[in-house]
């Protein structure tokens, strides 16, 4: 097989926004390096038309096709986000990263929500698209 | 070679269109709008150690792209920790693909940094000079590849190249490597490990293009590359090399 044949796995960026709106301005949020395959895995064609109409169909393709939309997959483990930003001292030191897992819980919950809860994951304080954290009595 | 490549643009324009189920075109994805001439291209590949953060997303990434063999990767990120005893600590766990846990090591680091890895695409390289069938060979963008069909899995070029970026895939019994993507640059995308990195430490390129970043980085920035007294004259170009690193 020649090696430029083969199909491409990896869509980009471009690939999403063709039909979804960024709910972000990308030029303030400082995430928007971040590609959108990195939390939602891999891009499937998850509207997939149709001819007959069904609860799930929310919009219509072009040619008076129906489009069934399906949920993309999305990881909600703390996985992804310490990937990038666990302490590591051969990090860039200006790379924001977390030293003490426990305290950066303990003191940002005081913070934010004025209780603690160290379980919680990541989500319950940041937006993964904006990522600085919620501010009291938002969550 | 020019006419097998000429040939393989128009095929490819009918194979990248996502279909539905129904045969109805759904999405009109970017790598539509650019089909670009092969030969007017000679790609170069920049990576910024100061930038990488050592997530794995690129090692990730060439897995899922390239379907590479459990244990085999083609990209890697080396991390290198170096203390106040004088010791470099060098690891590179499953090649970084699941991130780095912490390290304990002997005494303070006082520097650290990640260094990914890839096949550095030599002009003048040992791994097609030593291959016995010619089926390693560069292409006209400067990019090494392996004609897997003629392959017969000496593994003398997996022994030549001396930043061990070759290995004998387990499954075909033939020698493979990084592409640069090739699937994906002759379609105008970049390779898989530059479009995920979240810090753009990663940078792929086309020289022969005026406003081509990788090209104003080579000629502004001061860029090493990996061992260069061996004089494979390297097109994968660092910034910010330690002397640390081999």
């Amino acid at each position: 097989m020649e090696a430029s044949s083969l199909a491409t796995i990896h869509k980009g960026d471009d690939y999403c926004l063709d039909c979804h709106e960024p709910e972000w301005d990308m030029a303030d949020a400082k995430h928007a390096n971040v590609p959108c395959e990195s939390c939602h895995f891999l891009p499937k064609p998850h509207a997939i038309a149709t001819d007959k109409a069904d609860p799930a169909i929310k919009a219509k393709a072009d040619g008076g096709k129906y489009v069934k939309l399906e949920l993309m997959p999305i990881d909600k483990t703390e996985q992804p986000c310490l990937n990038c930003h666990i302490f590591l001292p051969s990090r860039p030191a200006k790379f924001p990263q977390i030293k003490d897992q426990a305290k950066h819980k303990k003191d940002g919950w005081k913070k934010t929500m004025g209780e603690v809860d160290t379980k919680a994951p990541c989500g319950r304080c940041h937006n993964s698209h904006f990522p600085k954290a919620f501010s009291k009595g938002v969550a | 070679m020019k006419m097998a490549a000429s040939g393989m643009a128009g095929m490819l324009i009918v194979t990248l269109i996502p279909k539905s189920s129904s045969g109805q075109r759904i999405h009109n994805i970017e790598e539509m709008k650019h089909v670009p001439d092969w030969m007017d291209h000679y790609y170069a590949y920049v990576v910024d150690t100061t930038k990488c953060i050592g997530c794995g997303a690129c090692a990730r990434a060439c897995k899922r792209e390239n379907d590479t063999p459990d244990g085999y990767s083609r990209t890697w990120v080396e991390r290198y920790q170096i203390t106040d005893t004088g010791h470099v600590y060098i690891d590179s766990p499953d090649g970084g693909i699941n991130s780095f846990p912490p390290k304990d090591v002997e005494g303070n680091v006082i520097k650290g940094f990640f260094v990914p890895k890839l096949c550095n695409h030599c002009r003048n390289t040992p791994c097609t000079q030593v291959c016995p069938v010619n089926a390693s060979y560069e292409s006209p963008q400067g990019v090494v590849l392996v004609d897997k069909k003629v392959c017969i899995g000496c593994g003398y070029c997996v022994q030549a190249c001396p930043y061990d970026t070759r290995y004998i895939d387990p499954r075909t019994h033939t020698a493979d490597k990084c592409t640069w993507c090739y699937h994906r640059v002759t379609k105008g995308l970049a390779p898989a490990c530059v479009t995920v990195c979240p810090t753009k430490a990663r940078i792929f390129g086309d020289l022969k293009m005026k406003n081509s970043q990788v090209r104003e980085i080579i000629d502004n920035q001061r860029v090493m590359v990996l061992k260069p007294e061996l004089n494979t004259e390297p097109y994968c170009f660092y910034i910010g090399l330690d002397r640390a690193v081999r």
